[in-house]
């Protein structure tokens, strides 16, 4: 046959979600989209993550920096169009900001496929999560898709995470080309 | 002084009728922290017109042909346009295709031998400087930084200047099935 057969992957899940629970210090780099009724924009970015810290860039085709996040569960910075912004809340500042919906504290985890316990959750017959449903405060209207796992460094990792908001109809749509895991 | 500058540079890039490269990209924010890697090509022809393509998996495609600037997003599979002179008014890169426009007083540009910075006097977002380097006349270098300090490199390869361009460089054709966002 042209491709070569998938390797039959079967993981077992809880040890798969315990993987991801120890990446705690990653960078990813790829393309960012957001769809709403009103507007649809991406971006090139890069996004690191170290424990609660994160940094996220967002630049365009020509290379200027479209926004510029840095935060950690105390407080976040934002900047864009040479304005600089501050809040408590990140998904409220860049909601606020720009108007895109990035669901950013708890994106930590969703970015990688990593679930609580009490939320609704489809895995596929490799042993990954292929839907996630969150149920936590103000998180109950988000339904995340992931798709395009590899392995990187040992770790299955999705590489495209499409993120359904149903209060306001709108879609964050990443892919990841690259995953980098610190140790 | 500036004027030499200013000048110096005109004459060199009036030579540049066309001008055709590939490039790598390299993006830093003001840390010196790596956040993109392209590649790309870059075409440009006087007066107006700039075709601006990132390959995969960046891909993306900045079209300006003299009336319009058309932004193709295949990631979304949209086309943003925007008109020219919108656009133009303090984006040195298109500029560069138009040695004797008026707007250059809008900017002043200083040299150091085959280095050129040009800046926009006033300053509104966008890109605050551009840096061309030149090897004799074979422009090899562009950088450009934007307020916030954010540095994007462009490393020239293959580089073409003065041959003739295919007839449809800057004919804006919609890709099928793409949504057109109008900004007009």
């Amino acid at each position: 046959c042209a491709t070569p057969p998938k390797p039959t992957v079967s993981l077992n899940s809880a040890a798969h979600q315990l993987s991801l629970e120890q990446q705690d210090h990653w960078l990813i780099k790829g393309k960012l989209g957001f769809k709403s009724p009103e507007k649809k924009q991406s971006a090139n970015f890069r996004w690191q993550q170290t424990q609660d810290q994160y940094q996220l860039n967002m630049t365009s085709i020509i290379g200027t920096s479209l926004l510029n996040m840095r935060g950690d569960d105390e407080g976040v910075t934002l900047v864009a169009d040479d304005e600089t912004y501050q809040d408590a809340d990140a998904s409220h500042l860049i909601w606020r900001v720009t108007g895109w919906q990035i669901p950013v504290e708890k994106l930590r985890f969703w970015i990688k496929g990593q679930h609580q316990n009490k939320d609704q959750v489809i895995t596929s017959e490799q042993g990954w999560v292929s839907q996630l449903q969150p149920i936590c405060d103000n998180c109950e209207n988000w339904l995340i898709n992931y798709d395009n796992y590899k392995l990187v460094d040992k770790v299955w990792l999705p590489h495209k995470v499409v993120l359904n908001n149903s209060l306001n109809n709108s879609q964050l749509l990443i892919r990841i080309n690259t995953w980098d895991l610190h140790e | 002084a500036d004027m030499d500058a200013k000048q110096q540079l005109k004459v060199k890039l009036s030579l540049l009728a066309t001008y055709q490269a590939n490039f790598t990209q390299t993006v830093v924010d003001i840390e010196n922290t790596l956040l993109q890697q392209a590649s790309g090509r870059i075409v440009l022809q006087q007066p107006n017109k700039l075709y601006w393509e990132l390959f995969e998996p960046n891909e993306s495609v900045l079209l300006a042909d003299g009336d319009n600037i058309w932004n193709v997003d295949p990631f979304l599979e949209q086309v943003v346009v925007n008109s020219a002179d919108v656009a133009l008014d303090n984006n040195p890169l298109i500029l560069l295709t138009n040695p004797d426009s008026s707007k250059w007083q809008e900017f002043t540009v200083s040299q150091s031998d085959n280095q050129f910075i040009i800046t926009p006097l006033e300053l509104n977002g966008g890109i605050e400087s551009l840096r061309l380097v030149f090897n004799g006349d074979l422009l090899v270098e562009l950088e450009s930084q934007d307020g916030q300090q954010q540095k994007s490199v462009l490393s020239f390869s293959d580089i073409k200047q003065n041959k003739p361009l295919p007839a449809n460089t800057f004919i804006f054709v919609m890709p099928e099935g793409y949504e057109l966002d109008d900004q007009r």
